[in-house]
C-alpha cells in the first residue's frame, strides 16, 4: 500500500459507519447504501464502484428535489447527504483498489509458490534420475575395469605363448651342441615365426588401444571402392595360392566412391580375407562390393568350415577365438575381427556375419558413400583445427557445424586466431596443450557437463562467454538476441533489459513454450505496465501483428533447434524482422559464464586481452 | 599293453615340438596330442608315467582332463604337469584340487624341465 490516500480511506471508513448509524435511521435510502457499497467493493473494479456511488448520490439528490420536505430546506439536507454519498463512494473505491492490488500480489505469490513447488518436484525427480544414471555409470565402469583386467590377462597369455617357443628353442640351440643342420634350421624358423607372431600381436594391440582411446585419426578421403578390393587381392593372393585356394573379386559397379581412410579399410579387408583363407581348406575366397542406399557394402565370402550361430556374435569380441573347430587351429591374436569392427564403426558403418557350418561364411561391412557437401565441411573444420594447433587464442566450443564454421570465419576475418571443437571434453583436452585467451561457446551445449572445462578455464583465468548464434543466409553469423532471461523469471532479470530498449508503447509479444511460462511473464510484465500478447506459435504472432505490433519479442525456453526455427521465421517476416529478441533459458547460466549479447563487444574484449 | 614314458598334450605345435625334442633326445619314449580328447584316449591306451597338459586346450581343458584321468586310471596314474601361462594362485589351486601334481609356467627352460623329469623317472 504505497498510496497515502488508501491509508486515509481506511481511517475514514469507520468514521463514515458512525456517521451512518447516528443519522441512518431517518433515511432508509442511506440504510441500503452502505451494505451495497461494501458488497460491490468486494466484487467490482474501483472505477465501477465510484460510478455506482456517484449514481446513488445523484439519485438521492433527484429524490430530494422531487419530494421537497415540508420545511423547505431541501438543499440544506441534500448537500451534506450528497457529500456523504460521494465520500463513501470514494472510500469504497480506494478500499477496493487496495483489495484488488493485494489480491493480485497474492495470486502472483501463489503462482510463484506453485511453480517453486513444481520446480522442487522436478529437482527431486532429476536427483532420482541422476542417481539412477550414476548407478548405471558405476556399473559400466566396474564392467570396464573387469574387461581391462581380463584384457591385460589375455595380452600376457597371448604374448607368453610365442615367447615360450622362442625361449625353449633358443635354449635347445644353445644347450645341444650336436644338432644337425636341418634341425637347427627348423628351430630357427620356429623362433622366427614366433617372433613375427609376437610383433603382429603387439601391433594389433597398439591399433586396438589407439581406437579405444580415440587416437585413431582417420584421413577421410574420396576413395574408389574397387581399388581397395584390388589392393587387398594383390596382397592376399600369394597366401591363398599357397593353400591351393582361388581368389576372386565381385564388383557390381566401378564407380562406387566411399568416404573413408583408404589404409584402414584395406586393413579390414585384409584381416577378413586372412581369416577366410585360414579357415578354408577347399574352394576359395570372393571379395566384393555393392551399393546399398547411402552405403557401400563390402563382402568377403569363403567356402570354409563355417561358424556356429552361438559363436557368430562373440567372434567380434577381443581375444575371442573359435576353439572348438579343430585340433590344430590356425594361429591368431584374437584381435583381428575386433579391430575390423572398431575401424568400421569409426567410419560410421556396420559389420556382420552370415554362416552355415560346412558351407562357409560371408562377412559384410558397410562404409558411407562419398558426399561432397559433408566432405567440404569436414575438410574446412579439419584445416582450421590444424592450422592453429599451437598458437590459438580463441577457443570456440560450438556443436552445430555450420555455426562453428561461420563463427570461426568471422573471428578470423577480424584478425583472431581460432581453434574449434564440438564438445566440452575435447575443449578440456585442448586447454591442456594450447594457450587459449578466450572461450566462446553456444547455448546448445548448456545441458552438457561443463564443470571440468569451467574449472580448468577458471584456474587458467580464461574468460568464458556464451551466446546464442544464428546463421543468416549466406553464412553470416549474427547475434540476434539482445538479452537473456532464465527460469525462474523475476523482474530483476527482465526490467534492466527492457529499460535499455526504452519502448515507447511498452508492447511486448511472448512466444512461450508452455502455459506456466506465459502466465509468469505476463504477470511480471503487466505489473510493470507493459502490454503483452502471448502467442502459442509464430504463425499466431504474425496474425496478431496486424493489431498488435510488438516492440520486443520474448522467446520461451525452447530447445536450441526450435529457437533456430523461430528466429528464422521472425527474421523472414518484414513486420517483425527488426524487433529486438529476448531469449529465455531453462536454467540459470553457471556463475563463471558471461552471457553476452553482442559479438562486437566480445571482439573488442578479445583485442584488449 | 604298450607303455610310454611321457605324453605331451598342447594345442601349440611349437611347444609340443620343443618338449618332444628334448625328451626323445634324452632317450625317453614319448607321444603327443593336439587336444584334450586325444590326450585322454592316449592316456588310457598308452599309460604314460608323466603327462604334460596345457591348461587351455580345445575339446577338453587341462583341469577337466586331470579330473577324468584321476577318476579313470586308479592304478598308477601319470604324474601330471600342467602347462600354464598365467601362473596365478587361483589356477594352481584349481589344478591341484583336480588332481594335477606340478606346474610348468610358460616360458619355461628346457633344462629345468629335463632335470625334473629325470628326477621323477629315476624315482619311479
Amino acid at each position: 500500500m504505497k498510496n497515502p490516500s488508501n491509508h486515509l480511506a481506511i481511517i475514514i471508513a469507520p468514521l463514515l459507519a458512525v456517521c451512518f448509524f447516528t443519522g441512518g435511521a431517518l433515511s432508509p435510502f442511506r440504510f441500503a447504501y452502505l451494505p451495497l457499497m461494501i458488497l460491490i467493493s468486494i466484487r467490482l473494479p474501483p472505477r465501477a464502484i465510484f460510478l455506482t456511488g456517484t449514481l446513488f448520490a445523484c439519485g438521492y439528490a433527484v429524490m430530494v428535489v422531487f419530494n421537497k420536505p415540508a420545511d423547505g430546506h431541501a438543499m440544506a439536507i441534500a448537500a451534506p447527504e450528497f457529500i456523504f454519498y460521494l465520500l463513501t463512494a470514494w472510500t469504497a473505491t480506494r478500499v477496493a483498489a487496495t483489495i484488488s492490488k493485494e489480491r493480485t500480489l497474492f495470486m502472483l505469490s501463489r503462482s510463484t509458490f506453485q511453480s517453486l513447488c513444481n520446480e522442487q518436484v522436478d529437482r527431486a525427480n532429476n536427483l532420482q534420475t541422476t542417481l539412477h544414471t550414476l548407478t548405471l555409470i558405476h556399473n559400466k565402469l566396474e564392467n570396464i575395469d573387469r574387461c581391462r583386467t581380463l584384457f591385460l590377462g589375455n595380452i600376457a597369455h597371448e604374448l607368453k605363448t610365442p615367447l615360450a617357443g622362442i625361449r625353449a628353442f633358443s635354449e635347445i640351440l644353445l644347450t645341444y651342441q650336436d644338432l644337425d643342420i636341418p634341425s637347427q634350421r627348423e628351430f630357427l624358423n620356429i623362433i622366427n615365426a614366433d617372433s613375427v607372431r609376437m610383433a603382429t600381436l603387439v601391433n594389433d594391440i597398439l591399433i586396438n588401444l589407439k581406437i579405444q582411446t580415440g587416437n585413431l585419426r582417420l584421413g577421410l578421403n574420396k576413395v574408389r571402392s574397387s581399388e581397395l578390393i584390388e589392393e587387398c587381392i594383390k596382397a592376399m593372393r600369394p597366401m591363398a595360392e599357397a593353400k591351393g585356394l582361388t581368389m576372386q573379386s565381385s564388383i557390381t559397379s566401378d564407380s562406387i566412391f566411399i568416404n573413408a581412410d583408404k589404409n584402414q579399410v584395406v586393413q579390414v579387408l585384409i584381416n577378413l580375407v586372412n581369416n577366410a583363407i585360414k579357415y578354408t581348406e577347399q574352394g576359395g575366397v570372393t571379395v566384393g562390393v555393392a551399393l546399398k542406399g547411402r552405403f557401400a557394402e563390402f563382402s568377403v565370402i569363403d567356402t570354409g568350415e563355417g561358424i556356429f550361430p552361438a559363436e557368430q556374435k562373440k567372434i567380434f569380441d577381443e581375444f575371442y577365438r573359435v576353439l572348438d573347430n579343430a585340433a590344430n587351429r590356425p594361429i591368431g591374436s584374437g584381435l583381428g575381427l575386433s579391430i575390423c569392427k572398431k575401424i568400421v564403426e569409426v567410419h560410421e558403418g556396420t559389420i556382420g556375419v552370415e554362416s552355415s557350418i560346412g558351407k562357409g561364411s560371408t562377412f559384410r561391412f558397410t562404409i558411407p558413400i562419398f558426399n561432397e557437401e559433408q566432405f567440404l565441411i569436414y575438410e574446412s573444420v579439419e584445416r582450421v583445427t590444424h592450422q592453429h594447433k599451437d598458437s590459438g587464442r580463441i577457443l570456440i566450443v560450438v556443436r552445430d557445424r555450420s555455426k562453428s564454421i561461420c563463427l570461426s570465419k568471422s573471428l578470423e576475418n577480424a584478425g583472431n586466431k581460432v581453434i574449434t571443437t564440438y564438445n566440452y571434453e575435447k575443449a578440456c583436452d585442448i586447454l591442456v596443450f594450447t594457450d587459449v585467451n578466450l572461450i566462446i561457446s553456444d547455448l546448445g551445449l548448456t545441458i552438457d557437463n561443463n564443470e571440468p572445462l569451467l574449472s580448468r578455464a577458471a584456474s587458467k583465468m580464461i574468460p568464458f562467454y556464451q551466446s546464442y548464434f544464428y546463421v543468416e543466409p549466406p553464412g553470416i553469423i549474427s547475434q540476434v538476441i539482445i538479452g537473456y532471461i532464465w527460469s525462474p523469471f523475476n523482474r530483476a532479470q527482465i526490467l534492466p533489459i527492457l529499460e535499455t530498449l526504452n519502448l515507447p508503447h511498452k508492447k511486448i509479444a511472448i512466444i512461450p513454450s508452455n502455459v506456466e511460462e506465459s502466465r509468469m511473464l505476463q504477470t511480471i510484465l503487466s505489473l510493470e505496465n507493459y502490454k503483452t500478447e502471448p502467442s502459442i506459435n509464430n504463425d499466431e504472432l504474425f496474425n496478431s501483428c496486424r493489431f498488435f505490433l510488438p516492440e520486443a519479442i520474448i522467446i520461451g525456453t525452447f530447445e536450441i533447434d526450435q529457437v533456430d526455427l523461430i528466429v528464422k521465421k521472425i527474421r523472414s517476416n518484414p513486420k517483425v524482422s527488426n524487433v529486438p529478441l529476448i531469449l529465455a533459458l531453462k536454467v540459470p547460466p553457471p556463475k563463471d559464464i558471461k552471457l553476452i549479447p553482442q559479438l562486437l563487444q566480445l571482439l573488442e574484449q578479445c583485442k584488449l586481452l | 599293453m604298450k607303455s610310454i614314458d611321457i605324453l605331451i598334450a598342447d594345442d601349440e605345435p611349437h611347444i609340443v615340438r620343443a618338449l618332444s625334442f628334448i625328451f626323445s633326445k634324452a632317450g625317453f619314449v614319448i607321444d603327443t596330442a593336439g587336444n584334450g580328447e586325444e590326450a585322454l584316449s592316449k592316456c588310457r591306451s598308452l599309460m604314460p608315467r608323466i603327462a604334460f597338459f596345457d591348461l587351455v586346450m580345445p575339446k577338453i581343458d587341462g583341469i577337466q582332463l586331470c579330473q577324468l584321468i584321476k577318476a579313470d586310471i586308479r592304478q598308477q596314474p601319470p604324474y601330471i604337469f600342467i602347462l600354464t601361462c598365467k601362473g596365478q594362485d587361483t589356477d594352481k589351486e584349481m589344478c591341484l584340487n583336480a588332481g594335477a601334481n606340478d606346474f610348468l609356467t610358460k616360458p619355461f627352460s628346457p633344462k629345468e624341465v629335463m632335470d625334473k623329469v629325470r628326477f621323477l623317472l629315476a624315482e619311479k
